[in-house]
């Protein structure tokens, strides 16, 4: 049997850092992805943006080669993620770590197996802050302290390509930025996934929005607030029991807890329709959450 | 080179994390030479050195066994469900390299045991075993370890982390008492019967220099080895 290759279709994913297409996964019954597709050129840096239980992480194992997906395909600079892994640095959600051994230890073993000493590696433990937690056991350490040595582990080697899952969560805004610090190196390519709109919406050039195991077609934080997705530049908040009035039914909306968010083509004239019947409301400018949630409860 | 250093590297930091919990420590160095000690004043003494030669063998099988069995198949499973194993595989040195230095660490333990139990028998019962036997008891460890290591990968799969220990427990205790490795079990006994096809068993009397007993135990090897690599891809990892 032959088997027949599309060279161009090669060519092209080879000048990708990450492409996935039609990707799928399944656990028991349940789709956790479905149909997803997106890519990454290099040195691009992409947020996967969504609430916690979107498929975020699994979807970091399929790229990471983790687990393999059900359907479709992942390639990682043209190939399967194994045969780059020396040009790729990882941070997992949960940062595991020998109990009994030190950051020291691990990281002396990790620099071993990248062909680096650990002088290389004072540089990130500086930056870091780490030099007091290096010789403490794993299992005194805070979940910040674990996140760090997570990081020192993932960036020792200069990676070409770092997937962060949720790296920076449980750091504190200082440290999160001085991560940040590290992390961007010219012509770095970055897959960041997280559940903080700012942090997408300041380090991505795109954004995947990632709900309930499905994608979103990518776009630029500035693209997903342009008019494209939501007209409105300013959202109306309004008690749920306002959800029935015609001009709310009218105008784009969604509701998250106990309020109704609109966002109307015409403010002045959405005011004049509803002050009488709820006098209690508030007006914000829109952000990528509301785009983010008006698509996913729109869909 | 560098897959040599790693390995190396792997195995050092192994030993080091196993020397840094006390229980471990405590089960797999003390316990043997505590219980070499008891039942060789027990039953055995200064004048009884037939039953101190055999309660060594047999207390150098519950060791390879006690150590592979606990130190092997637990750990990588551990490695699993806290996701340490993703961390490892990320970097670009194959998972094998890990494993090897875990293995190798164990197996030094293993011998450092060995060591210990060679000079506690010489100083306390005057015992030391001929050169052929010393080449046999450390086969034993090479082909013990193998074997329980396999078995214990195997039945450490299912499950969640932890859900184990009871099962391996049971199985240990089980083949300690009736592979008679600290007292002869009557051959017409019901749990003869069992004991005779447990691994234990065989490699006690391999360690005694028993012949016939190589196949079971190799048998043993290979079966555990397939099952695991059969069953491997097809377990969910519980966290």
């Amino acid at each position: 049997m032959t088997k027949t290759i599309d060279l161009t279709t090669k060519r092209v994913n080879s000048k990708l850092a990450l492409n996935l297409v039609g990707v799928g996964f399944r656990r028991n019954d349940r789709w956790i992805l479905r149909d997803v597709s997106f890519s990454v050129a290099p040195g691009e840096r992409v947020a996967l943006l969504g609430p916690n239980g979107a498929g975020k992480s699994t979807l970091t194992d399929l790229i990471t080669g983790m687990i393999r997906p059900m359907e479709g395909e992942v390639s990682v600079f043209g190939d399967a993620f194994a045969a780059h892994k020396g040009r790729i640095g990882v941070v997992f959600e949960y940062t595991p770590l020998f109990d009994y051994l030190t950051p020291q230890e691990v990281s002396r073993y990790h620099a071993l197996m990248h062909g680096l000493s650990f002088a290389q590696l004072q540089p990130i433990i500086d930056k870091l802050g780490m030099e007091p937690l290096m010789r403490k056991q794993s299992y005194v350490l805070s979940n910040g302290e674990r996140r760090k040595v997570g990081l020192l582990l993932a960036l020792m080697h200069s990676p070409e390509f770092l997937i962060l899952d949720e790296a920076t969560a449980n750091l504190d805004p200082f440290i999160r930025d001085q991560c940040w610090d590290l992390f961007q190196r010219p012509g770095r390519t970055i897959l960041f996934s997280t559940h903080h709109w700012e942090e997408a919406e300041r380090f991505a050039d795109r954004i995947v929005f990632i709900h309930q195991g499905k994608v979103y077609p990518a776009d630029t934080p500035s693209g997903f607030l342009s008019t494209r997705y939501l007209v409105a530049d300013k959202k109306v908040v309004l008690d749920r029991s306002a959800l029935h009035l015609p001009a709310v039914v009218q105008s784009p909306h969604f509701f998250e807890d106990d309020k109704v968010y609109v966002f109307p083509a015409d403010l002045n004239a959405f005011l004049d329709a509803v002050k009488l019947a709820t006098p209690r409301l508030s007006i914000f400018p829109k952000d990528l959450k509301d785009v983010f949630l008006y698509l996913t409860q729109n869909k | 080179m560098r897959a040599i250093r790693v390995i190396g590297w792997s195995s050092y930091l192994q030993t080091l994390s196993f020397l840094r919990v006390k229980e471990a420590l405590f089960f797999s160095l003390a316990f043997p030479i505590f219980l070499f000690l008891l039942f060789g004043y027990i039953w055995g003494g200064l004048d009884d050195l037939e039953y101190v030669e055999y309660l060594f063998t047999g207390i150098l099988g519950m060791t390879i066994a006690n150590d592979a069995l606990y130190g092997f198949g637990p750990i990588v499973k551990n490695l699993r469900t806290n996701n340490l194993l993703k961390v490892i595989k990320c970097t670009p040195i194959p998972v094998m390299y890990h494993f090897t230095g875990l293995f190798l660490s164990r197996v030094s333990l293993m011998l450092f045991t060995y060591v210990l139990l060679l000079l506690t028998a010489g100083l306390t019962f005057s015992y030391l075993p001929t050169s052929e036997q010393v080449f046999l008891h450390l086969a034993g460890v090479a082909l013990g370890s193998v074997t329980f290591a396999l078995l214990s990968l195997l039945l450490t799969l299912p499950g969640r982390k932890g859900d184990e220990n009871g099962f391996l427990n049971f199985l240990f205790f089980f083949m300690l008492f009736t592979c008679g490795a600290f007292f002869q079990i009557s051959e017409t006994s019901f749990l003869y019967s069992i004991a005779s096809v447990l691994p234990l068993t065989h490699l006690v009397a391999f360690l005694r220099g028993e012949t016939g007993v190589l196949l079971p135990l190799i048998a043993w090897m290979v079966v555990s080895f397939i099952s695991f690599a059969l069953l491997f891809r097809r377990t969910q990892v519980y966290r």
